[in-house]
């Protein structure tokens, strides 16, 4: 009986072992995939078509702001330039970052209205962290491949990166304000970003 | 009418410029570290590390000896980009239906097959080679010389092969960083693309008495209006980029050189 028992929970402990690997790719993969048929669902509908362009912006980026890390985004666009920043300055960066991101971004999204939406596989990268293939297939039927980036955080995923034709987001922006903190202060970067983020996005 | 030419010859080179340029970098040219091809995967996972962990990371992919002249030319790009290129283009897209642009977009994709295929051969790419060959049979005939795509709907269009790659593809860094006037971002290795165009090129064949005595004017109006016409798809995704980017010099050389890499590894 007892030996039973020691089989059964050797069992249950290894069931337990492979399943999370399983589950959390899984996860990731819905995590991305609800929520973009959520928006494409919700630019469909005729009472998001009647909204002012400032409207329908907002309903947007309150989608997006649902799925982004943007402090995790923000501390690895700085890289080690982070420690630079004290706290406060850390809070405001990451504030400001992810305003300038969603203009962009919302903007970007709403452009794209008649492109369908195909998702590929799921790629580990190490513990806790995948990459989501999906591909934007154009009206000229062209393949945008557009990587999501995701890390799970208290059990929920969350992206930290954005991947377009092999271009990483945050490791281009790394590369920019690394240019800029070279010969400025982290105050000086953080001026820019309010300056760009006052900006009215081009129409 | 030799003026219009030479016109015409500067606003499509500026275009593959911008092509490979702030959107191009999402759209159409590639680029190489200056780590060797069997290093790309020991980099890769350190890339990532440096996105995690320890915050680190090689601050960038490519050398940039050229930084001077290559920044002097970037801003004159740019300039000619905003002032000539954005409102001709915007003109262009006023008048022109995207139905007929997309037509000749394909034609032009589809004529430069030799291009694509005798690389996919130089690199040992049977599959692609035979991918390439049927599309350009289905849509030289099916597509209507071209006109059409009907290869996208079969899975016939692999991501597309050039010199610069190949010479990746046996191993060749990117050498260094260089914007050209006109043309836009490249590097060393990916100046290999003019041998590309030189003989592999149909349009450039136009040139050669032989065919009936087209001037290289001929060959670089066309090409002009090709690159031009490719522009006038991307006007949306360069602005976004420039209005998303803080420093856009670095922004386009990086992405040039990751966007390469990964046409490198395909």
């Amino acid at each position: 009986m007892k030996r039973k028992l020691v089989g059964l929970n050797i069992i249950c402990l290894a069931v337990l072992l492979v399943l999370p690997l399983q589950v959390y790719a899984a996860d990731a993969k819905a995590t991305v995939e609800v929520q973009i048929n959520k928006m494409l669902a919700r630019m469909q509908e005729p009472s998001f078509k009647e909204l002012p362009r400032d409207g329908k912006l907002a309903e947007i980026r309150k989608i997006i702001n649902e799925i982004f890390d943007y402090q995790a985004l923000s501390e690895r666009t700085l890289g080690r330039d982070w420690k630079k920043f004290n706290p406060q300055q850390q809070t405001e960066f990451v504030d400001l970052f992810s305003k300038l991101l969603e203009n962009v971004y919302a903007d970007r999204i709403l452009a794209y209205t008649h492109e369908k939406i195909e998702y590929g596989k799921v790629t580990d990268l190490r513990e806790n962290q995948v990459e989501v293939e999906s591909y934007i297939i154009t009206t000229d039927n062209k393949k945008v491949p557009l990587f999501y980036r995701l890390m799970q955080k208290d059990g929920t995923w969350r992206v930290y990166d954005v991947v377009i034709e092999g271009v990483s987001m945050i490791k281009n922006y790394r590369g920019q304000f690394r240019q800029i903190l070279t010969n400025k202060a982290p105050e000086d970067l953080l001026q820019t970003l309010r300056e760009k983020v006052k900006e009215k996005p081009a129409s | 009418m030799k003026k219009l030419l030479a016109v015409s010859a500067m606003m499509g080179f500026f275009s593959i410029i911008v092509a490979g340029g702030p959107a191009g970098a999402l759209d159409e040219e590639p680029g190489i570290y200056l780590a060797q091809q069997n290093q790309e995967s020991s980099a890769k996972d350190d890339e990532e590390k440096e996105d995690d962990e320890d915050f680190e990371d090689k601050v960038t992919a490519i050398n940039d000896p050229l930084y001077a002249i290559n920044y002097t030319f970037y801003n004159i790009n740019d300039i000619l980009y905003e002032v000539v290129m954005k409102p001709a283009a915007k003109t262009y897209n006023f008048f022109i239906p995207v139905e007929f642009r997309t037509v000749i977009k394909n034609f032009f994709y589809n004529l430069r097959f030799p291009i694509r295929f005798v690389n996919c051969l130089l690199q040992f790419k049977g599959t692609k080679a035979a991918q390439e060959v049927g599309g350009f049979f289905l849509n030289t005939t099916v597509g209507l010389v071209g006109l059409g795509d009907v290869a996208s709907y079969y899975d016939l269009k692999p991501s597309p092969e050039d010199l610069g790659q190949t010479l990746g593809f046996w191993g060749l860094g990117n050498g260094f960083y260089i914007v050209y006037p006109i043309l836009g971002p490249s590097s060393l290795r990916d100046s290999a693309r003019f041998v590309d165009s030189y003989f592999l090129d149909p349009v450039n064949w136009l040139k050669y008495d032989k065919f009936g005595g087209y001037s290289w004017r001929t060959t670089v109006a066309i090409t002009a209006y090709d690159k031009f016409n490719e522009l006038s798809f991307q006007l949306e995704d360069i602005d976004a980029f420039k209005k998303a980017a803080f420093e856009p010099y670095i922004g386009v050389r990086d992405a040039y050189v990751e966007y390469r890499n990964k046409l490198v590894d395909e």
